[in-house]
């Protein structure tokens, strides 16, 4: 009974490796130099550089860089009402990453058929489709999608929050290897965010690899942010405290006579 | 180099923000004015959210007036009964204000309200000053202007027989609180919305409405800004979390420096010269605010809030 028991845990056990995709190929990149991003006082963005080696020449290589947080968030559609410009309907977006960035070494187009578009989920059509999109305030109208999208792109892409950068990964044809620089812009928030790479050749992924980045305020900034989120009263009062006892001593400094 | 703004969640080399601190301050120095009605649009510009900067505005407004009233206090310029009404008003004002400000952001539109807003008062107040100095400009050639105080005029006199009268002993008035109440609710509130102290509003109500002594009006009034502004930052730091603390310590630091340049310059500059001036620069702030509320935006999508609160 009990042998019964290990030859079927055994079998099992083979079973699954065979039928679990395994992680593919070789290793496609590695993180340089830490997988933390900090965001102090000094911050104004910061640049990780990252190097990989491909599995066979004639390889293409694909990097996404996505959020792992994504909260919902209120958008406005703008409109002119008699002169002016002003909100005029409002949407709550879902299920669309806060960062988003793709840098390949080819065309994208050139790279990805179809079935591998659908299989890697990746690019903007396929944000597009997931996106949900809920009608706050206004009146429904047929290109509220589209017109949503592309604006939310538009607004992403202006901050270096999302881009598509086709062509950026230059190789080393000598030793297959690569290497690029991934900028998180300032606007970037704290969080997760996983970098996927696929090396792709003849519409075939021959490796894949995933890692993941943390970006967290830290120091003041963090301080700041915890004090005014958590702690909003205090924070109020030393904002308060710290005015007018610089403007107090100020007023010493320069011995000001009046005037604000 | 670069600083990172925590509760705006963006960064700017800080020259740039040291330096728009730097040319209110000069511009405050130089005109005598607060300079908050210059500051949060020059924000805003940048790409401040313009929660964040009518906010960031008020706390530092609050440290700006902060010597100017010791001062006056020290000296006896300030009527702290009138600044006890005008500042319960202000409060008033302030925390509906906040409210305000909370609901618009809710709704998407405080950004439309905050640049209307900007656009009646400045309007409004550059031109009442534009014409004013033109005028003054014009007499000046032919004859000496008189000065001194404001006496009793029909205005003040019709606000002094409204109900609930009260005895103002430093200014040697007897009025009705009721005016001092609201013009101090429709500060606290502007201070609110558009992170501005309100001296140019209250200061010719106190003279010329309210009746008050212009050393007395000009004490008072920075009295109650220190307090009308210190509780706008509080509850929008309760409410809205759009104090950014970092900003204000830059914002400070510049305008302090460049205040002491500004009341170099204005000795080379006469009073009319200096109003007419300062009138083109809050119209030429005020064209540029209409120019975004009427010209077609890069992108006809936002967010509904940006930056600050949960």
């Amino acid at each position: 009974m009990k042998g019964t028991f290990i030859k079927t845990l055994v079998l099992v056990v083979v079973s699954l490796a065979f039928f679990v995709s395994p992680v593919k190929g070789e290793t496609c990149f590695t993180l340089l130099p830490e997988k933390k991003v900090t965001m102090g006082i000094g911050f104004g963005g910061e640049t990780v550089s990252f190097k990989g080696t491909l599995p066979q020449p004639g390889t293409t290589v694909i990097v996404q860089v996505k959020s792992e947080n994504n909260p919902s968030l209120k958008v406005v559609r703008k409109g002119r009402v008699v002169f002016f410009w002003m909100s005029v309907k409002q949407f709550e977006v879902s299920y669309v990453p806060f960062l988003y960035k793709i840098f390949s070494s080819g065309n994208l187009t050139d790279v990805l058929n179809e079935n591998l578009k659908k299989e890697l989920n990746i690019g903007y059509d396929a944000l597009k489709q997931n996106l949900r999109l809920k009608l706050l305030t206004g009146k429904p109208s047929d290109d509220d999608l589209n017109v949503v999208f592309d604006g939310f792109l538009k607004m992403k892409e202006k901050t270096g929050l999302y881009g598509v950068r086709e062509n950026a990964i230059e190789i080393n044809k000598e030793n297959n290897s690569f290497m690029f620089d991934l900028h998180f812009s300032d606007r970037a928030v704290e969080g997760n965010y996983t970098i996927t790479c696929w090396a792709i050749k003849d519409g075939v992924i021959l490796g894949e690899t995933q890692e993941t980045i943390a970006i967290e305020k830290v120091g003041l900034s963090h301080w700041f942010t915890y004090m005014a989120q958590h702690h909003s009263a205090i924070y109020g009062i030393i904002a308060v405290v710290i005015a007018i006892v610089v403007g107090l001593l100020a007023g010493f400094i320069f011995k000001e006579k009046g005037g604000h | 180099m670069d600083i990172f703004l925590p509760i705006a969640g963006m960064s700017f080399n800080f020259l740039v923000i040291v330096g728009i601190g730097g040319l209110v301050g000069f511009l405050s120095g130089l005109f005598g004015v607060g300079g908050g009605f210059l500051l949060t649009p020059l924000l805003m510009m940048i790409g401040v959210p313009p929660s964040v900067a009518a906010a960031s505005d008020s706390n530092q407004i609050c440290a700006a007036a902060t010597s100017g009233a010791f001062s006056h206090w020290k000296l006896g310029n300030v009527d702290l009964k009138m600044g006890l009404v005008i500042l319960i008003g202000g409060i008033v004002g302030g925390t509906v204000g906040v409210q305000v400000v909370k609901y618009l952001r809710e709704m998407g539109n405080f950004d439309f309200v905050i640049r209307a807003v900007y656009v009646l008062i400045l309007g409004g107040v550059g031109s009442a000053m534009f014409v004013e100095s033109l005028n003054t400009l014009r007499k000046s050639k032919t004859a000496s202007v008189q000065g001194g105080e404001i006496g009793p005029n029909k205005l003040s006199l019709f606000f002094a027989r409204l109900p609930f009268k009260m005895h103002f002993k430093r200014s040697g008035l007897e009025t009705s609180a009721i005016f001092p109440f609201s013009a101090g609710f429709l500060v606290g509130f502007l201070a609110a919305l558009m992170g501005v102290g309100g001296g140019f509003i209250m200061v010719p109500t106190m003279i010329y409405i309210i009746g008050m002594p212009t050393i007395v009006a000009v004490g008072t009034d920075l009295f109650q800004i220190v307090l009308t502004t210190a509780n706008v930052t509080l509850q929008q730091a309760i409410t809205n979390h759009t104090v950014d603390l970092v900003l204000v310590v830059l914002l400070f630091t510049g305008s302090v420096i460049g205040a002491q340049f500004g009341v170099r310059a204005s000795r080379f500059l006469r009073g009319e010269q200096i109003r007419i001036l300062l009138s083109i620069i809050v119209l030429l702030v005020m064209v540029k605010m209409l120019f975004d509320l009427l010209v077609t935006p890069d992108n006809v999508i936002g967010l509904a809030k940006a930056a600050g609160g949960h």
